[in-house]
């Protein structure tokens, strides 16, 4: 092979490798919580992706919840996966697109020690957090993989 | 114009002040964008651009680039106001920016919302983010069908409604009507008065939208004077009124299907405009693939737009002689005809890259086939172009995009 040619294909096989190279990342499991005075003890995939993305999924139900994302990217990433189905990058784009044509915001993003505080304060509040961190103040309603 | 949104800026700001403990959020968007045209004898322009890269053959950054900044707050758990300006290149070549986006939204039921002020109007998937280029798949929407819409916004009212008709459907409609006047490129004046009505069905990977616009425009353009001045010098006050472009109805019909998932992205858009008067029928359509790759895509549209003649612009040619009539048609009609016809094909290929959660990378080519005879969509042509036999232009795009 011409070493013109050979810097091509490496340069062509560099490219590919980039491109086509893919995260490998295990899901990691998550609960969704409530505070433990709220009503609701069960939610379901189809409604967590109504509150947190302000979609009609057919549910036909209506909650007037405080939704909180959460700030750890992997967190959200499994979360967005598990329960709508869309990449993190699919979730930004439609956010991206919902907030400069001005039809909604996106739930605020929280570490779990400042969840933990909205319980307590604000019992509408709705988040996920990881299995091991659900506060004293939570109460599960979801438990995704 | 601009009072009502100084009014409306101020109580605004009222508000914030008395409401300084309400929710409160400044948000922004951004493009830095470079490009190159292979043609030096027309410039490569996006709607109201002046100019743009071709003739200079310089690096251009004003086809994409801007800077946005959206200040949204919300008065109680149903009012809210949203103000967004963008700075960007002009039609009058500088970068001043621009009310983008202004108005007071009232949430009147679950499933309603009013909003009034500055709008934009939701016809295609993106063309209510068309600045914001974060958010699309491109670098730009493909001008051969978003190009059929003139205007970015509105001044006026619209309804949100989003009932539950299907069980599993997401369901939209939104119902807005609305004026606007802005200065097109090449010193054209325009006004609109349009209404229009969008239905939106998605529901995982599949959305569909069916779009109708319709009202009244008004285009005031120097550069036909001349041509409506030698027809009335024939005598043809009823041709001139049949072609001018003052006060005539427009209605535009657009039917967008997406498809996308995981791996793949299949977006087309379809358009028909009727201008009566001179312009008459534009439709413009496009496809793109796109193949993903973890955070990155590869992806090409096909894009093409063409326009039918208005036959019954002969006919109005009245009281002359066979011979005169034909002179007229030939000389005067048809140039004016191919003045204004912008068809075009085009191919672009491109490849998106996700560099972190706010920013995006974009390189894209795209091949640009005007037809035989027609304008093309680039401006600024100079003596030596070739209309008749047009060449293939190149156009190289590379943008940065990021939303804050």
């Amino acid at each position: 092979m011409h070493n013109g040619a050979r810097r091509i294909f490496h340069f062509w096989a560099g490219l590919m490798s980039f491109l086509i190279g893919i995260n490998i990342a295990h899901a990691a499991p998550f609960v969704v919580i409530v505070s433990k005075q709220s009503s609701i003890n069960e939610l379901s995939a189809d409604e967590l992706v109504e509150i947190f993305m302000d979609r009609s999924m057919g549910t036909g139900k209506s909650y007037q919840l405080y939704p909180i994302d959460s700030k750890e990217a992997d967190l959200k990433a499994d979360f967005y996966r598990a329960t709508a189905k869309l990449s993190l990058n699919s979730v930004h784009a439609y956010w991206s697109k919902r907030v400069f044509s001005g039809r909604g915001r996106p739930p605020l993003s929280m570490s779990e020690v400042e969840i933990a505080d909205m319980l307590k304060t604000r019992l509408e509040s709705i988040a996920y957090v990881k299995p091991e961190n659900v506060p004293a103040y939570g109460k599960i309603v979801f438990k995704g993989e | 114009m601009i009072k009502p949104f100084i009014i409306l800026f101020m109580a605004l700001t009222a508000a914030l002040n008395v409401h300084a403990e309400a929710d409160t959020q400044v948000s922004g968007f951004g493009t830095l964008g470079v490009s190159n045209f292979s043609n030096p004898h027309a410039d490569y322009v996006y709607n109201q651009l002046p100019k743009g890269p071709g003739r200079s053959q310089t690096i251009d950054v004003g086809l994409d680039s801007n800077l946005g900044v959206q200040l949204d707050h919300a008065f109680s758990s149903r009012f809210n106001a949203t103000l967004q300006a963008v700075s960007y290149h002009r039609s009058d070549d500088s970068y001043s920016p621009e009310l983008s986006l202004g108005f007071v939204g009232w949430q009147a039921t679950d499933q309603l919302r009013l909003r009034l002020g500055r709008l934009q109007n939701p016809m295609f998937i993106y063309s209510d983010v068309r600045m914001i280029h974060y958010s699309q798949p491109w670098v730009r929407p493909p001008k051969e069908a978003y190009g059929q819409l003139p205007n970015y916004h509105q001044d006026g009212i619209e309804a949100i409604w989003r009932p539950r008709l299907y069980k599993t459907w997401n369901t939209e409609v939104i119902v807005g009507s609305g004026s606007t006047d802005f200065a097109a490129s090449s010193g054209i004046d325009v006004n609109l008065t349009l209404t229009y009505l969008s239905f939106a069905l998605d529901r995982d990977e599949w959305l569909f939208k069916l779009s109708r616009t319709q009202g009244t425009a008004n285009y005031r353009a120097p550069n036909l004077t001349s041509a409506y001045n030698a027809l009335k010098q024939f005598n043809q006050a009823a041709i001139v009124n049949d072609l001018s472009l003052i006060d005539k109805a427009i209605n535009i019909l657009a039917l967008s299907v997406k498809y996308e998932d995981d791996d793949w992205l299949i977006l087309n858009e379809t358009s028909r405009m009727e201008y009566d008067g001179l312009i008459g029928v534009r439709s413009g359509s496009y496809l793109t693939l796109g193949k993903k790759f973890a955070d990155s895509m590869i992806y090409t549209t096909l894009a093409t737009r063409w326009s039918s003649i208005r036959e019954t612009s002969r006919q109005s040619i009245v009281g002359l002689s066979d011979q005169n009539s034909n002179t007229v048609y030939q000389n005067i009609i048809i140039p004016m005809q191919q003045n204004i016809s912008n068809d075009v094909n085009s191919i672009a290929v491109g490849w998106k890259k996700e560099l972190n959660e706010t920013t995006t990378l974009k390189l894209q080519t795209d091949f640009i086939r005007q037809m035989g005879n027609s304008r093309g969509l680039n401006a600024n042509q100079d003596s030596s172009y070739n209309y008749e036999r047009p060449d293939t232009d190149v156009l190289w795009s590379v943008n940065l995009d990021k939303v804050f």
